[in-house]
């Protein structure tokens, strides 16, 4: 009996049902592969850590001095925390690679992929992180090199497939190899495996005296506190080297993968919003249509139960069936989609069946369409069957003549839409709501695309503490003076930072001449330091250690501690926000001689082309003395940045997913709308209502709805952009994010938003061209 | 004086396709409706009495055959020049009322009239007018259909087909959901519009409202098998009576 219910049911309403299907299989379907990413890659992660045996601190470190290095050693071995270390067999050469497309001789630091290249033996490794090779070439090779898949894509964009020849010039001699494979490694990363024979001939050369030590700590033993304890040590010994911790290793592998599945995941509770309301809809208006059938099913005998449980279970049947229909796409295009993932997350993911994401997705998919199914079919429960066969349910009052037309003016069609929009309140809380959800989305899609995608010098500025259009390394001790008089040369100034302990803590210390000389810098409150006892910190540092405006705190280098009053916090990536700027004048007390070779710009305009020119100019006055330089400005113009590439993808599908939802929502709608007033429409064809202006009648009577939802959702969603960017980036040390969140946005989404429903609800109103007034009359 | 003829059909045909069977309705009809008439069609159920309103008011297309309205052939407009036909041209009064539930009495006669782009405030002050003259007292002018009785709701349908002074009001049996002594009230209005000059062109199968028009036509399987002239309607006159039942009995009605 129940069972024939349900397909009765199902009969009924198949065209509403099918969109109501795809809408569920949209929103199950991304917050699916949201959470089965940051589990899966996560989880991935955690169990290469366990199954390669990585080392939970890396320790890299340059010194010409046996003893020195024997020293440090000693000292790691002497840790109690230290369950094992390990030194990796590398050696460490000068290294140009030598293709046509790049010049060997350019400074520019983005394009000369030379520099200084870990070499390891094939074959030996150690216990710790040992490789596991992917991609291997099936061919004969002669000189094989394997690299991470991270170099290649982060070095080399990627360019480098197996069985590809790769030319090195080491120690003046070129060499051609031939990628023989890629290897996935947590923390060596940066090594080429080359054959050992090869490898000795090379360890002849010029080496450099660089180790790398992998460590592994004790159970229990916190890996910051230990990787705090090893900097300050170095630091202490004046030993040139940097440590890099498991969690740091993670970060880097699963921070752009955690982002892409929050921007998922979040679009994705939108939509089953979307979804929850479009049941409530969808139950209320069928029960009010059909209010004289359920009185005709109680008078025949079925229990209120059963015709509940039937309204309940077609949605929680085609509930289940999109989600497992988004289930079954997911384990579809999850191959190909790890392959296309692997450039961000530079490792590969076995994607297993994951039964957590799966039960999370079905159960919050399915249990919510069941309570709102549930919460919807009451007004079935005390429904006298005499009543319902006589007069149905209640669905309108009209108390209020609301827009008389008589006494207000204005075109007809407009009034009738007024009209129409004040009669049906249900239809405006659905319209409302589904443009809320969309306005919030697509309030953070421009937003993104904006800050990150289309002015990706807005997302420098937020990460570093000055914002610069170029940075030019010259061999100089102050070239300041002669830089900034260069044409198109807005403002200049050096940089330098040094490592020191705060409270236990390892800081980046980042320092200029005068900061109240530097352009743009990354305030967040407070004022930037004016004496030499005082100092701006880094947010994260000051959250991390409780340190207020005002506080007088200690920095203490290698041999050298000093009292400084905290004048504001500032904010940047480098270190990971533990950071504090201070003018040149406050290093003395701490025993640091200020580098100036590292001059940052600011050109004119901030344009490509007057960048270009000075670096030009800069490189005609100092010649073999620049050293590199780095053009962000041409290079942020360009976008070949992946995270400005990702942003860009990010904000194109939210936007794409938002006019998906409002097609999708709106088809279930108009359709509802069409039959619910079909008698309506007959007579005002009859009227002589041309089919144009009922669609357009249509089309403006949800107008207030959409507008209110978009409008409120815009505003809500560039509101709290910022707070939205920063608990994405609060890894990268940002605490607050202050990109620009301009009302101009707010507009465009209303704008655009409004529009595009607008086009939309006509578009779908078509069917009611098809029908004449005769047959909507005698139908 | 000949009579003006408004409406004329040549070969009229409409059939209608029920489970893959044509179901011809109408059939090669020729006739025409007059100027100032108040024509009836009668006939038994299933004639195509509907149909044929329907066919010649320009709510539903003909098959085959041509409609003429004031000389031009309405059959090749499409759908959007038949609704501006019919706003300009046309009245309607059905048999369920059909007044637009979401609006008053009085925004569903101005609804129609403003549809034609006339003056609000006359049109304002001719439906007051109307609705007063069928009886519609203004205290229900604000009220919603769902709040008059049956015959109420059909004297403003009558209003509202007549507002814009069509050429031609079609009612659809407007007496056929009412009771006795509404009938009665809604065909005194209909009566009272006729005899100031209004077209009417009514389908029924009752044979007392029948007896208001001065001109009846018989409908049989889809083609005219008799008309009848009865003349102006005056009210008790048994010979006109007489004369209408002897022709629906020599017709077999």
């Amino acid at each position: 009996m129940l069972g024939k219910l349900i397909k009765a049911n199902f009969r009924k309403d198949m065209s509403h049902m099918i969109s109501f299907l795809l809408i569920v299989i949209l929103s199950s379907f991304l917050m699916h592969l949201g959470l089965m990413l940051i589990l899966g890659y996560n989880s991935q992660f955690e169990r290469k850590v366990e199954e390669l045996h990585s080392p939970d601190l890396m320790v890299y470190m340059a010194t010409y001095d046996e003893e020195e290095r024997r020293a440090i050693l000693d000292y790691i071995s002497s840790l109690p925390e230290v369950d094992f270390y390990e030194l990796v067999p590398t050696i460490t050469l000068a290294t140009e690679v030598v293709r046509d497309d790049i010049d060997p001789d350019s400074k520019d630091a983005l394009e000369n992929v030379s520099g200084t290249y870990d070499y390891a033996p094939y074959g030996e490794w150690g216990t710790l992180d040992k490789p596991v090779f992917v991609d291997l070439y099936e061919g004969p090779v002669d000189e094989p090199i394997y690299m991470s898949r991270l170099y290649n894509q982060e070095i080399f964009k990627g360019a480098y497939k197996a069985g590809d020849e790769i030319t090195l010039k080491i120690n003046g001699r070129e060499r051609v190899f031939t990628v023989a494979g890629f290897y996935e490694s947590v923390s060596l990363y940066n090594l080429f495996y080359i054959d050992p024979v090869t490898l000795a001939e090379l360890n002849s050369g010029d080496v450099y005296p660089v180790y790398q030590i992998g460590i592994r700590l004790a159970d229990g033993v916190d890996v910051n506190e230990e990787y705090n304890k090893l900097c300050n040590e170095f630091d202490s010994r004046q030993i040139a080297s940097s440590v890099i911790s498991i969690n740091e290793f993670q970060l880097l592998y699963t921070q752009m993968i955690n982002i892409i599945s929050v921007f998922l995941c979040a679009f994705a509770v939108i939509i089953t919003l979307v979804v929850l309301v479009v049941i409530f809809f969808r139950i209320t208006n069928s029960i009010e249509q059909n209010i004289t059938n359920i009185g005709a099913l109680k008078a025949l005998g079925y229990t209120t139960h059963q015709i509940r449980t039937a309204h309940i279970l077609e949605f929680v049947i085609t509930a289940c069936i999109g989600f497992l229909v988004s289930s079954g796409l997911i384990y579809l295009i999850i191959s190909p989609l790890e392959v296309l993932l692997r450039s961000v997350a530079y490792m590969s993911w076995d994607h297993p069946f994951d039964p957590v994401s799966f039960a999370v997705t079905g159960i919050v998919i399915v249990g919510s369409s069941f309570l709102v199914a549930l919460k919807s079919t009451s007004s079935i429960k005390g429904l006298d069957p005499v009543i319902a066969l006589r007069f149905g349910l209640k669905s309108h009052s009209f108390k209020r003549n609301v827009v008389p037309l008589d006494s207000t003016g204005g075109p007809l069609v407009w009034l009738m839409a007024l009209k129409s929009s004040f009669a049906s309140k249900k239809q405006n809380i659905l319209v409302t709501v589904v443009m809320f959800s969309i306005g919030v989305s697509m309030a953070i899609a421009v937003f993104v695309g904006y800050n990150v995608g289309f002015k990706p010098e807005n997302l420098q500025a937020l990460l570093s503490d000055s914002y610069a259009d170029v940075l030019v390394r010259v061999n100089d001790d102050n070239p300041i003076s002669e830089i900034e008089d260069l044409p198109y040369v807005e403002h200049a100034w050096w940089k330098d930072d040094f490592n020191a302990a705060c409270e236990g803590t390892n800081i980046l210390a980042v320092v200029t001449e005068d900061w109240n000389q530097v352009p743009n810098v990354n305030m967040l409150e407070g004022r930037l330091p004016k004496y030499d006892d005082e100092i701006a910190v880094g947010k994260k540092l000051a959250e991390s250690q409780n340190i207020m405006i005002g506080d007088m705190i200690v920095l203490e280098t290698a041999g050298h501690s000093f009292e400084y009053t905290v004048t504001g916090y500032a904010q940047s990536s480098d270190n990971y926000g533990l950071i504090v700027l201070m003018n040149e004048d406050g290093t003395t007390h701490l025993g640091h001689e200020c580098s100036k070779y590292s001059v940052y710009l600011i050109v004119e305009g901030s344009s490509p082309a007057k960048s270009a020119k000075v670096i030009e100019n800069i490189d005609s006055v100092f010649g073999d003395r620049l050293l590199m330089y780095v053009d962000y400005c041409t290079a942020l113009a360009e976008g070949a940045d992946p995270t400005i590439m990702l942003a860009r993808v990010i904000c194109i599908v939210l936007i794409i997913v938002s006019l998906a939802v409002i097609w999708l929502t709106m088809m279930l709608l108009i359709k509802t709308i069409i039959i619910k007033s079909q008698k309506e429409l007959g007579i005002k064809k009859a009227l002589g209502f041309t089919s144009r202006q009922l669609r357009t009648e249509l089309s403006l009577s949800l107008m207030p709805s959409i507008c209110l939802g978009m409008s409120v959702g815009a505003i809500i969603g560039i509101l709290n952009s910022n707070t939205f960017l920063t608990v994405l980036l609060s890894a990268y040390g940002v605490s607050k994010s202050n990109m620009v969140a301009a009302p101009w946005m707010m507009v465009l989404v209303i704008v655009f938003g409004v529009i595009a429903s607008y086009l939309m609800v006509y578009g779908l109103s078509r069917r009611i061209k098809k029908i004449s007034a005769y047959s909507l009359i005698t139908e | 004086m000949p009579k003006k003829s408004i409406i004329r059909t040549e070969k009229l045909c409409k059939s209608f396709s029920s489970g893959g069977v044509m179901q011809h309705v109408i059939k090669n009809l020729d006739t025409e409706i007059y100027e100032g008439d108040f024509t009836v069609i009668m006939g038994s159920s299933g004639a195509g009495k509907s149909t044929l309103l329907y066919a010649l008011s320009g709510m539903d297309k003909a098959s085959l055959g041509k409609v003429y309205f004031s000389d031009r052939s309405i059959t090749e407009f499409n759908s959007d020049q038949l609704a501006i036909f019919r706003r300009k041209h046309c009245g309607f009064v059905f048999q369920q009322v059909y007044l637009m539930d979401s609006m008053s009495v009085l925004d569903n006669v101005l609804t129609a009239g403003l549809l034609t782009g006339q003056n609000k405030r006359q049109l304002n002050a001719k439906a007051r007018e109307l609705l007063k003259q069928v009886g519609i007292e203004p205290k229900l002018w604000n009220k919603f259909p769902n709040q008059l009785s049956g015959g109420e709701a059909q004297r403003v349908g009558i209003v509202r087909a007549i507002i814009n002074s069509p050429d031609m009001v079609f009612a659809d049996e407007p007496t056929g959901a009412l009771n006795s002594s509404s009938s009665d009230q809604v065909l005194n209005v209909l009566t009272d519009v006729n005899r100031k000059g209004q077209s009417i062109l009514m389908v029924t199968h009752d044979m007392k409202s029948a007896r208001r028009g001065n001109r009846i036509i018989y409908l049989k399987d889809g083609t005219i098998s008799g008309e009848c002239e009865l003349g102006a309607y005056v009210s008790g006159d048994r010979e006109r009576h007489d004369k209408l039942r002897n022709f629906l009995t020599e017709m077999g009605w």
